[in-house]
């Protein structure tokens, strides 16, 4: 029984260990390198108020929102992708926020003010031929509409992506004639048609016949999402509205740095003061309770770096995230409060130490599922009615309490048992008020 | 003794308990809240650090004042000092194009050179930002402010944080903010109701709004600045301050259940709260010992965040002890005679 004690304590010891060294640690053994979980590609992703970067929510400048299509805000989106790559802004992301919002997040970018007024402009939309002259306005006067479809391509019936432009009447002629200039330019290859946003050539078409009719389609190497890209960017020019910055929260990088490393800091004083209180108020379940959070921390830090995998899903850490940690190390370390409270009860009580922890753990059990679903319940309409922050905020609380849950009530009650099993027995170590025989 | 049974003494502690919460409200009446942007829509800049040289006092909030009245004649504008060496701008909405002029206003004030007092530096400052904001797709137009802002030694661009909320924005999140608390409140009376009795979950929902109520009450007494942390941070707290009650309501319901009918309501609750002391101490002490790290050593976005919380730990404890079981005691003597 012992033989099988020992071995299983020490198992728990090394995965411990090794999860601690995995999360903290950067430790390179040959080849073989753990990131860390502040590893900015394999960690935690770390929010724009940590690292420094732009959020900006846009929304359509228009008198009455009612007046704008679905469409025409995803057609929004797509332009300010195109925008921001054509800054050079590769790591942005862009998603929807409710129904007319976008929101883009920039990260590591000192003038959030030349972003916003570039990404929310108008957008110009124009065909050019190949030495740039306009050869049409990409307005409603002249393109109905683009549309990317999937379907045959060419008379022998090939499959594939590419884009149906609709044209007006007026557009149709300015196409007619703007096609038979690009046709006389074929042999210095000018038989192009510029398509252009904000004056940045983004697609130019080949010509291969003179086109006069009110559509027409373009064909290349696009795939579903390539094709969808260009259909949105030649609406773009239909799109009668501007866009507005209705929120922009700016953090110049040396400040995000700043509120990483403090926050950090803090984090770790604070861990350090918990478990110092713990271990001289408890004595040997206190130190039972520090060696589970510190797998309660490295499980948590694993979770939101999702697992190291590549591709996995990264929980993002804010500012507020970082306190949903701290308050869930909180409740974490409450948990077992409860129960050596109880444990304790029983042992002064005069029962033996064995009997102490079972009953201890069993009747604090009620207490604590009942108070954590509780705070469950908060993250949970948090989660679902919050934006932006409180969001990040709901989900590393939430993922606190459930890992809590599990370090707090198994792990510890698993230690404390092999403690008892190895023959510690005496009450004092384990809280009770006086020393006495066990 | 007043520790010792609680419950006989109840009269002390809701008493203790209403003059909190009438100071509170009339606060709230009469000196309002210190509204951040988010709520109530505006610019705000915020520079952690000055360059060396530069001390908040009057003169220096004065002139950081102008730099924004500079960029909007109209504009209401307030300017604190944050930390040992920083400042906190706010002011109402700015356009994109104003924004641009007080960011460069900002940064000429702070390395040294001439403030805009006369109409030339202004008119400097205009012709910059539309030219900045025109060209935004010219590489080289970036490149040279960019070295423009290298080249001086102080306060650079990447060291402005700025904030801007619209007006629609901000109604929006104060009636989400609202849907939120009621539905969480909801939710919570209806869990409690099923594991306890619906009168635990009155008590606790009132403890709650306890807490609340003086949390907001120490926000408007104190004027701190209220923003979407405070939000998440009162969010926080009907989180924690449940779990306390709950933990006390527990050994409420298992004295219950041992002791039947050989105890009063009054006696239940008292052995409840007594035994509950060293845990509801121990457990606040240990998350007070994190948060309070954060409120020292954080940056003041942080500290924002932690404030709130520690109020609302100290009221949770309180409110858990001395409020919930005694007021639950109370009205089971009431509805069992």
């Amino acid at each position: 029984m012992k033989a099988k004690n020992i071995i299983s304590f020490a198992l728990v010891m090394v995965i411990i260990a090794t999860m601690a060294v995995v999360v903290f640690g950067d430790v390179s053994i040959g080849n073989f390198r753990v990131p860390g979980v502040l590893d900015p590609k394999y960690g935690v992703k770390q929010g724009l108020d940590l690292v420094g970067g732009s959020v900006i929510v846009f929304e359509p400048d228009v008198e009455d929102l009612s007046t704008v299509s679905a469409d025409d805000v995803a057609s929004a989106e797509n332009i300010i992708r195109v925008r921001l790559t054509s800054m050079g802004e590769t790591e942005a992301t862009v998603s929807r926020q409710g129904d007319y919002g976008i929101r883009v997040e920039i990260p590591n970018i000192d003038d959030p003010n030349e972003a916003v007024s570039y990404i929310g402009q108008t957008a110009a939309l124009q065909f050019m031929d190949i030495d740039g002259n306009v050869v049409m306005d990409g307005t409603e006067e002249f393109v109905q509409s683009a549309t990317a479809t999937f379907g045959p391509m060419d008379q022998y019936g090939n499959q594939g992506h590419y884009v149906t432009l609709s044209l007006t009447n007026a557009g149709r002629e300015k196409f007619k004639v703007a096609t038979e200039e690009a046709l006389t330019r074929t042999a210095e290859g000018g038989n192009v048609i510029i398509i252009a946003l904000d004056g940045m050539p983004y697609s130019w078409p080949m010509v291969n016949e003179v086109i006069d009719s009110d559509s027409c389609i373009i064909t290349g190497d696009f795939d579903k999402d390539t094709a969808k890209e260009l259909a949105d960017v030649i609406n773009s020019g239909r799109l009668p509205f501007s866009l507005k910055d209705t929120e922009l929260r700016a953090v110049g990088p040396t400040l995000g740095q700043e509120a990483l490393d403090t926050s950090l800091f803090a984090a770790l004083i604070g861990v350090i003061l918990v478990m110092l209180f713990m271990l001289l108020v408890y004595r040997l379940p206190g130190l039972v309770a520090d060696v589970s959070l510190v797998a309660y921390i490295s499980i948590v830090c694993l979770i939101m770096a999702g697992f190291f995998v590549e591709g996995g899903y990264r929980v993002t850490l804010t500012l507020p995230g970082i306190a949903g940690i701290i308050l869930s190390i909180g409740m974490a370390v409450d948990a077992n409060v409860v129960i050596f409270e109880r444990i304790k009860d029983e042992l002064n009580c005069g029962k033996s130490v064995g009997a102490s922890v079972d009953s201890g753990f069993k009747r604090a059990l009620t207490a604590i599922i009942d108070s954590n679903v509780t705070t469950l319940i908060t993250c949970a309409v948090l989660y679902f009615f919050g934006t932006g922050t409180i969001k990040g905020f709901a989900i590393t609380l939430g993922i606190g309490i459930a890992v809590s849950l599990l370090t707090a009530i198994f792990l510890t009650k698993f230690l404390l048992k092999i403690m008892v099993g190895f023959g510690v027995k005496n009450p004092w170590v384990y809280g009770a008020s006086k020393r006495r025989d066990a | 003794m007043l520790f010792k049974n609680p419950c006989a003494y109840r009269k002390i502690f809701f008493a203790i308990s209403i003059v909190l919460v009438v100071v509170s409200i009339l606060s709230m009446a009469f000196r309002g809240f210190n509204l951040g942007i988010d709520f109530t829509s505006g610019t705000t800049f915020e520079i952690e650090h000055m360059p060396e040289g530069f001390k908040y006092d009057g003169e220096l909030e004065a002139e950081v004042a102008a730099i924004v009245t500079d960029a909007k004649a109209d504009a209401s504008v307030q300017v604190q000092a944050i930390g040992t060496d920083g400042i906190f701008i706010k002011a109402t909405e700015l356009t994109n194009e104003e924004t641009e002029m007080v960011v460069n206003g900002l940064l000429s004030y702070f390395n040294g050179e001439e403030v805009a007092e006369d109409a030339t530096n202004a008119t400097e400052a205009e012709e910059v930002a539309p030219v900045a904001v025109e060209d935004a797709t010219d590489v080289a137009v970036e490149e040279a402010t960019e070295e423009a802002a290298e080249e001086v030694k102080g306060l650079v661009k990447a060291a402005i944080s700025i904030d801007k909320v619209s007006a629609t924005t901000s109604a929006r999140l104060i009636g989400d903010t609202f849907k939120a608390v009621l539905l969480a409140i909801i939710l919570m009376l209806i869990y409690i109701s099923i594991r306890f009795d619906f009168k635990s979950g009155v008590c606790a929902v009132m403890a709650l709004a306890h807490d609340v109520i003086l949390m907001f009450g120490f926000y408007s007494l104190f004027q701190f600045t209220m923003n979407t942390s405070f939000v998440a941070a009162v969010l926080t707290i009907i989180g924690y301050s449940i779990n306390a009650t709950i933990v006390v309501f527990d050994r409420v319901r298992e004295n219950n259940r041992m002791l039947g009918k050989k105890a009063t309501w009054d006696e239940k609750a008292d052995k409840a709260i007594t035994t509950s002391y060293t845990r509801t101490l121990y457990s606040s002490l240990t998350t007070l010992f994190t948060i309070g790290a954060l409120f020292v050593l954080g940056v003041s976005s942080i500290q924002e965040f932690a404030l709130p919380i520690i109020v609302g730990i100290v009221c949770g404890a309180y409110s858990s002890l001395f409020v919930a079981p005694t007021f639950w005691a109370m009205w089971k003597n009431a509805s069992n005679k």
